[in-house]
């Protein structure tokens, strides 16, 4: 029978599994709406807000080439 | 996050320096401040909101002249700002201050450890993180404008609060942007095209996903829209329903049961034309082949009567003979000798088995659509009539509802009753119209949908990419990728939060609500209303609707802390906050009052309370006077004279304390300890 302690190591686990982001695609929709935050709360142009969403675009493909090269 | 304390400096009526500690005991919870109507109530609330964020409530006027007046007058480059010492959830200690000092503006954050001030990177972007911007409102409440979050006006205000409580504004501005820069992508990828047909294509693929943009756009405006007037007919049928005369009721009566009818005749109409389309599919062929069918299983009849369809013998069988030189009979047949030649004849006229096979499959065919036809005849006629019943009963129970609303309408000595009439029928027009553009706009976007697909296969079957264009339409694919776990992410938050926000509300309006009364929210519009055990929208009065306002805010707040660990990281986690509230009791009876006092305490770790005393007096105190940690008096200091006018005071614990003094220096108000109960 599964320990009470590894019971719980399990569902830390799985809870940690759950909230980071599933794939590359959720993890490059999480920078960029951390991007989003930082020019609506002001610490960031809005100018400079949509060449840093295409930047993050551009090195995700070649993140995404590298590993499969 | 807690309020430790706040300075304000020449901020509106505060001139000079006044300054508050907050109560950040975990049982004494409350701070309470005494403010009469005028004294700084709504001023004080928008220090925290104008420190943390420069923004102020719609209530607030004037927001462009913060600098107190008699400040002012005596330099008007003085400065004012606002200083707000906090503490995060895991106990850190900050000091964000705001200023202005003639032209001149600063905000910063400092973290306070060990004695030593730290500035903060980014204040900005810090504060979002304590307590996001668009959630903010509903921490530092102005309690005097809630308004009605039911009814017509309401729905958005719900909706609003909802998707804001949830961090969708961030969430929809990244969508929009992803979506902008993947078109882009897209337009360059055609750009690059020499040969022209990406280009083409791309751009018929780029004209459908707008109409299908504005085809989900118009959905579900028009799905808000027939909400509405479903809703409002809804009431109207309520009011004519309870209306005083008898006959009015009766009819009206009569008239909902024929628009039942009629709703199920239309059903009843809409599933005939459904079987329609089936049977027309399922047995069309059946229909038009049944006299080729006749005609082709009468040449099978036919020939096999003469003999040549099938052969009368098999080719296999010839075959054999020959090959094994014995008859079936058993005798001797030798190449070269007559009998030989005579049976190879046959074979020309054999059959093989291949040929056989085909005839019983034709046979076969053919005498399934000779039964398949009949069958479907019957079925044909049923529905033809089925089709034809509805049509005239629909025909006449609308003609008997007109007639019935004349009966109501002409009610001449009724005026209210007759304007009651106007409305419902201008509401069931415009009711009509909007199921029609639904209607419209669905077909439209089942067509697009279905077209989409197969022109993205075009573009990915051409071989003609050159290197630049396959770097862009990799991009656009991964954008599109990127478009569709944010809409995914906001579509499953939003039905997730519906259920969760009307099981809170619930939860704390049956522990206040004297009837058996709950609520319920439209999930089209977010109009959440009372309704009684029969599931019968209610009437609510003013005192009501604040009720329902008070709780839906509290479930906000509760919601907000729950999500406070979620860290998908697409929507903004929430927050755990103080609840700052400006004057939350409004037309709340004295019992409601009561309750929702003592239960905002208990669903918030810290509570700032500024009541005027028609607020606080009597079951307010009694509910709360255990759990305030701090108390504070706002004090309207006036140069005039008291002439005649009579004291203003208030009584606290039996003590009393002016609310007003008159014969001052200058006007100004002063913020005054009242007692410090944990200390």
């Amino acid at each position: 029978m599964t320990s009470f302690e590894e019971l719980k190591k399990q569902i830390l686990a799985a809870e940690k599994e759950a909230s980071s982001p599933q794939n590359c695609y959720q993890n490059t929709a999480r920078l960029i709406v951390n991007i989003e935050r930082q020019a609506y709360y002001g610490d960031e142009s809005e100018n400079k807000r949509l060449s840093r969403i295409r930047e993050v675009f551009s090195n995700e493909i070649k993140k995404k080439s590298t590993n499969e090269a | 996050m807690k309020l430790r304390k706040i300075e304000l400096k020449n901020f509106r009526q505060f001139y000079g320096e006044q300054s508050l500690t907050f109560s950040t005991d975990k049982n004494k919870n409350i701070t309470l401040i005494h403010a009469e109507n005028g004294t700084g109530k709504t001023a004080f609330l928008n220090a925290i909101l104008w420190c943390f964020y420069e923004v102020t409530t719609q209530n607030f006027k004037d927001p462009t002249s913060m600098l107190n007046k008699v400040a002012k007058s005596e330099d008007s480059s003085s400065s004012y700002g606002v200083k707000i010492e906090f503490e995060d959830d895991n106990g850190r200690i900050f000091l964000a201050q705001r200023a202005v000092s003639g032209t001149n503006k600063s905000f910063k954050i400092f973290e306070l450890e060990d004695h030593l001030y730290t500035e903060i990177d980014n204040p900005n972007s810090f504060i979002n993180s304590v307590i996001p911007k668009d959630m903010s409102k509903y921490f530092f409440f102005q309690g005097e404008g809630i308004g009605k979050i039911s009814g017509a006006k309401g729905d958005s205000i719900v909706r609003k609060a909802i998707r804001e409580i949830l961090g969708f504004t961030i969430a929809e501005k990244a969508l929009q942007d992803v979506r902008s820069i993947r078109k882009a992508y897209q337009t360059s990828m055609s750009n690059a095209d020499t040969s022209g047909k990406v280009s083409d294509l791309q751009k018929r693929i780029s004209q459908i996903e707008d109409k299908i943009f504005a085809s989900k756009d118009t959905i579900k405006e028009c799905e808000q829209t027939i909400s509405f007037y479903e809703e409002k007919i809804l009431d109207i049928d309520q009011k004519l329903k309870s209306c005083d005369s008898a006959v009015i009721k009766q009819v009206h009566a009569l008239r909902l049961d024929k628009e039942q009818q009629l709703q199920r005749e239309k059903q009843l109409q809409k599933q005939a034309k459904e079987e329609k389309s089936t049977l027309i599919s399922d047995f069309a062929t059946t229909v038009f082949g049944l006299r080729l069918s006749q005609t082709a299983l009468d040449f099978i009849d036919e020939s096999e009567y003469k003999g040549t369809i099938p052969a009368p013998y098999n080719e296999q069988l010839v075959n054999d003979i020959l090959k094994e030189a014995i008859c079936i009979c058993g005798a001797e047949i030798r190449p070269g000798s007559e009998a030989f030649s005579k049976i190879n004849e046959m074979l020309k006229q054999a059959s093989d088995p291949m040929l056989e096979s085909r005839i019983r499959k034709a046979r076969s065919q053919l005498t399934s659509i000779q039964q398949n036809a009949a069958k479907s005849k019957k079925m044909f006629l049923a529905n033809i009539q089925s089709l034809a019943l509805c049509d005239e009963n629909i025909v006449r129970l609308a003609k008997e509802l007109e007639e019935l609303s004349i009966q109501i309408q002409g009610s001449e000595k009724l005026d209210d009753i007759k304007s009651l009439e106007l409305e419902r029928a201008r509401a069931h027009n415009n009711l009509r119209q909007e199921e029609q553009t639904l209607g419209r706009a669905k077909a439209n976007l089942e067509r697009d949908e279905k077209d989409l697909p197969s022109l993205k296969n075009e573009i990915s079957r051409l071989d003609s990419f050159s290197s630049e264009m396959l770097k862009f339409r990799e991009l656009a694919t991964y954008a599109e990728k990127v478009e569709e776990v944010i809409e995914q992410t906001l579509s499953n938050a939003e039905k997730d939060v519906e259920l969760r926000i009307i099981e809170k509300v619930n939860k704390y309006l049956k522990l206040f609500v004297r009837q058996d009364y709950k609520a319920k929210l439209n999930p089209t519009t977010f109009d959440i209303r009372l309704v009684d055990n029969n599931d019968v929208v209610v009437a609510e009065s003013d005192g009501q609707s604040l009720l329902l306002s008070l709780t839906f805010i509290s479930s906000l707040i509760e919601l907000s802390r729950e999500r406070k660990k979620a860290s998908g990281q697409i929507l903004t986690p929430g927050a755990i906050a103080p609840f700052v509230v400006d004057a939350p009791f409004g037309d709340l009876d004295n019992k409601y009052k009561g309750h929702v006092a003592s239960a905002i305490p208990d669903s918030v770790e810290q509570v700032v309370f500024l009541l005027s005393s028609s607020h606080w007096e009597g079951k307010v105190e009694e509910n709360i006077r255990s759990k305030i940690g701090r108390e504070y008096n706002m004090v309207l200091e006036e140069p005039s004279v008291a002439d005649i006018k009579e004291a203003d005071q208030i009584v606290i614990q039996g003590n009393i304390f002016d609310t007003v003094r008159y014969g001052q220096t200058i006007e100004r108000t002063v913020i005054e300890e009242v007692g410090d109960y944990v200390s």
